[in-house]
C-alpha cells in the first residue's frame, strides 16, 4: 500500500495535537482552521478511539453507576423538536 | 432506515439515554479505568465523558465511522483532558513484550467486537517500530521524549514513526476527516 505521507498544515496541527506537542500559538491556529473547514473531529482522532478501544479489556461498571448517569442526563437532553 | 442511538438522542428521545448507557457504558468504563488513577476519578470521568457524548451526538456522521468509535474519541480526548489538566503522573510504562491487545476479553456488544478486530488487524500491518511508538503513545500516553528515551531512538525518528503509523491506519481503517483539509 502507498501511504501518501503528506498531510495539509491542519492534519498537522491535528496530529501534533493528538500527540499533546501543540504550542498554544499552533492550538490558537488549529482552532482558526477547524472553523474554517467545519471539523469538529479529525480522522486522527477517530484512529486514536478505535485504537484506544482495542486495547481496552471491557469491564463492567460499578452497581448503580449508570443509574446515576442515567437519572441525571434529563437535564442536559435537549428539548425533542 | 432506523436512526442510531446517538441520532435519537440528539432528537431528544429519552430511551435512547439508557440504551447508549447499556451498550457503551462498559466501554466507557474500561476506557475511565485504564486512564484515571483511581475508581472515583474514573466514575466522575464516566459521568463527564456521557454528557460530552450526549450533547456532541448531533455530530455523530455514521459516515464517518461506527458510533463505538466516535464515542471512544471522545471518552478519549476527554480522558486525555482530565490527565493534562490534572498533570498527573501518567500510568506506568511497560516496555515488556508486544502489547496483548486484550483481544481475549469478551466485548460487550457485537458492534464494539467487530470494531476491535478490525482495529488489531489493521495495527498487525504497521511496521513494527510504528505499532511500538503508536501504542505507547495512544494506549499509555507515553510522551514522545520518553518513548524516545526509553527506545532509544531520536525524538525525530519516533515522531516519524507516529506520523507514518497514524497516516497509514487513516487509511487502512478509512478513517476520513469531515471535510476537505486546509
Amino acid at each position: 500500500m502507498n501511504a501518501s505521507w503528506d498531510l495539509s498544515r491542519q492534519e498537522q496541527l491535528q496530529l501534533d495535537s493528538l500527540f499533546g506537542v501543540l504550542s498554544a500559538e499552533d492550538e490558537q491556529e488549529l482552532q482558526q482552521l477547524n472553523a474554517i473547514t467545519g471539523e469538529d473531529y479529525s480522522g486522527f482522532d477517530l484512529v486514536a478511539g478505535m485504537v484506544l478501544m482495542a486495547h481496552t479489556p471491557i469491564e463492567s461498571p460499578p452497581e448503580g453507576l449508570l443509574d446515576v448517569i442515567n437519572r441525571s442526563a434529563k437535564k442536559i437532553l435537549p428539548d425533542p423538536e | 432506515m432506523s436512526l442510531s442511538i446517538l441520532q435519537r438522542v440528539s432528537a431528544g428521545d429519552e430511551s435512547a439515554i439508557e440504551e447508549c448507557l447499556s451498550q457503551y457504558g462498559g466501554l466507557v468504563w474500561s476506557m475511565a479505568r485504564k486512564i484515571c488513577s483511581d475508581q472515583v476519578d474514573a466514575e466522575d470521568a464516566t459521568q463527564e465523558i456521557f454528557i460530552e457524548i450526549w450533547k456532541n451526538a448531533d455530530r455523530y456522521d455514521p459516515g464517518l465511522g461506527s458510533e463505538s468509535t466516535f464515542i471512544s474519541m471522545i471518552a478519549r480526548r476527554r480522558l486525555i483532558d482530565r490527565l493534562r489538566k490534572n498533570s498527573r503522573a501518567l500510568p506506568t510504562v511497560s516496555m515488556e513484550g508486544e502489547y496483548s491487545g486484550g483481544d481475549s476479553v469478551p466485548k460487550d456488544t457485537l458492534e464494539i467486537s467487530d470494531e476491535v478486530g478490525k482495529a488489531l488487524k489493521c495495527m498487525e500491518q504497521l511496521k513494527p517500530e510504528e505499532r511500538k511508538v503508536i501504542e505507547l503513545s495512544i494506549c499509555q500516553h507515553v510522551p514522545q521524549t520518553k518513548i524516545a528515551e526509553v527506545l532509544d531512538l531520536p525524538l525525530g525518528t519516533v515522531k516519524t514513526h507516529a506520523r507514518r503509523g497514524m497516516i497509514r491506519l487513516r487509511e487502512l481503517l478509512g478513517l476520513k476527516p469531515q471535510k476537505g483539509s486546509v
